[in-house]
């Protein structure tokens, strides 16, 4: 013991002598030198492989500047015809005349919301079960994991828009196809963020109740949900905010809600009625946004101003 | 496994040549020894002996590599299912950093020791019954926090939390409890009040319980008996009083490390 304690303080006094802290920083610095060297080659590199790759992908895609100089004044007088005739004198029948459908489009609006907010439930409820199977941390087995990851990959990769397609085939026309589309998506969207946010919980509290005999679902329950909640909340209001925009277009494949209007006065040049309804969606957005950033901001806040 | 090659009585816990590899290292190797019911035994040895992994193999959060454990003649180490859970059950764990869940309440923090009480289906829902509500508050009561039931577990320090801890332990209603370094996280005046809590419910419940401690004063006060771990192996095991320098030199293999227990 005395020979070996001895020894140490040896080589203690070594490692703190002059000649070996000055051949460490040289060491140091040479590597460091030899790395920075390798990193800036990398930049290089990588930077010429950027801009190849967005000469080629121009190339392609046909994106072409000259042609949408020459095209922009089209653009341009297309949104000249979308302004209705509105003047002061008579400001209230003009706008009468810009909204004479505003009633019909506004429950079609309703219904759009209504199509968000069930979709994104569906989502939230089948995103959250896939969770706790899709977390590597807390899967039962690796299996559950691999084919939970997968099949979210496969709910969110396909679009919402090819969804309603095929729903629509099935189920006929109307908001049940619309609710089913974006459903699926969320899930598919809100399963891995979920489960993502359900790879970082403590252990040692999920330990805890594991210990006490609970089943896996009532450990998921009791250990993991309370940790993870506040997150699935936030992901959860992003996702109702993305779902109202994204249902707004549905009803151009006959899937219910306010695009179903949309598409009609497209195809039928019916120009002010165009802006008249992107502007009642616009308002209901921001006003969906801000009630869910809102909510947001007092779940979390809450509880991470008591961290600090 | 033929039940029978083991002795067999009310309460008595057997370990079997147990055995736990993590990849090329072995945590626990050839462990054998038997606890009759309502013993109080400390397992003593430096960090990385192979204590925790000895209490977690028990409660069979861990799966032995080999060997077996056994309970009034059940092997424990084959059990799976609703069985295992079971033995969880009447197991009780309390973790050296209180595993509590920080965003329950202290109230349903100790109904998750009911999970695996029937019916379990309801409380996957949050729905507990009277019975367990009342059970759960008796047990606070016992440790001196039924005021503290609405708080959040994590608003409390550290001694009530482990406090808690073990009033979770208790609804379970266990036949053992396993304390895993149950005060390395608390001041001297909480381990007492900890420690204290341990030994009355032991003595007045006949509950046998295994504590892993850092410290050997701590370990010859509490318990009936000490078990002496070093990388895995058992090198003591017997009564306090047979517990001298050279035995204690041999769990702790150093110096540095004996001192740094007493």
């Amino acid at each position: 013991m005395v020979a070996d304690n001895a020894h140490h303080q040896d080589a203690l006094q070594l490692n703190h002598s002059l000649t070996n802290a000055a051949l460490a920083r040289q060491r140091f610095n040479e590597a460091f030198m030899h790395r920075r060297s390798q990193l800036r080659r990398q930049w290089v590199i990588g930077a010429l492989l950027i801009m190849i790759l967005i000469g080629i992908s121009s190339v392609i895609g046909e994106v072409n500047l000259v042609h949408l100089w020459d095209r922009l004044p089209r653009f341009t007088s297309y949104f000249g015809r979308m302004v209705p005739e509105l003047s002061w004198a008579t400001l209230w029948p003009d706008l009468a005349r810009w909204y004479w459908n505003g009633w019909v489009w506004l429950a079609a609006l309703w219904q759009t919301i209504l199509i968000a907010i069930y979709a994104t439930l569906i989502g939230i409820v089948f995103g959250y079960i896939a969770s706790f199977l899709g977390a590597r941390n807390l899967s039962p087995h690796p299996s559950y994991t691999f084919f939970t990851r997968r099949l979210m990959e496969l709910a969110r990769t396909v679009p919402e828009l090819v969804f309603a397609v095929l729903f629509v085939y099935s189920f006929g026309l109307g908001p049940l196809a619309g609710v089913l589309a974006i459903g699926l998506h969320s899930m598919g969207a809100l399963g891995k963020l979920f489960a993502d946010v359900a790879e970082n919980v403590d252990l040692e509290q999920v330990k805890g109740v594991r210990s006490t005999g609970a089943s896996w679902s009532q450990t998921m329950v009791f250990g993991v949900t309370p940790q993870v909640l506040p997150d699935y909340l936030s992901y959860g209001l992003l996702r109702l905010e993305i779902n109202v925009r994204a249902a707004s277009i549905l009803g151009f494949v006959g899937a219910g809600g306010i695009g179903q209007e949309l598409y009609t006065a497209v195809k039928s040049f019916n120009h002010t009625d165009i802006s008249a309804i992107v502007i009642m969606l616009i308002i209901s957005v921001i006003i969906i946004d801000s009630f869910c950033s809102w909510v947001r901001g007092r779940v979390i806040g809450r509880d991470n101003l008591k961290a600090i | 496994m033929i039940p029978n090659q083991v002795r067999s009585a009310p309460g008595l816990l057997v370990t079997k040549n147990l055995e736990r590899r993590f990849g090329e290292s072995i945590a626990v190797s050839g462990v054998s020894f038997e606890v009759p019911r309502g013993q109080m035994v400390a397992i003593i040895g430096r960090s990385g002996a192979g204590k925790s992994t000895l209490l977690n193999l028990t409660n069979r959060l861990l799966d032995p590599t080999s060997g077996s454990i056994f309970y009034e003649g059940l092997d424990i180490a084959r059990l799976n299912g609703d069985a295992l859970l079971a033995w969880r059950r009447n197991c009780a764990m309390i973790f050296q950093r209180f595993n509590l869940v920080d965003r329950l309440d202290v109230l349903t923090n100790v109904l998750t020791g009911r999970l695996n009480h029937p019916p379990r289906w309801p409380k996957l829902f949050g729905r507990f019954s009277e019975e367990d509500r009342d059970r759960a508050i008796d047990a606070l009561y016992t440790l001196g926090l039924d005021d503290q039931a609405l708080k959040r577990a994590d608003q409390l320090s550290g001694g009530q939390q482990q406090r808690v801890a073990i009033a979770r332990a208790l609804v379970q209603e266990p036949k053992i409890i396993l304390a895993d370094e149950p005060v390395a996280s608390l001041d001297p005046i909480n381990s007492k009040s900890v420690m204290d809590a341990l030994r009355t419910i032991n003595q007045e419940r006949d509950i046998t319980v295994l504590c892993n401690l850092h410290s050997v004063p701590l370990a010859k006060e509490y318990c009936d008996r000490i078990i002496g771990l070093n990388a895995g192996k058992i090198v003591f095991d017997g009564a306090c009083a047979d517990l001298g320098e050279e035995e204690l030199f041999e769990v702790y293999g150093s110096l540095t490390a004996l001192q740094d227990a007493l």
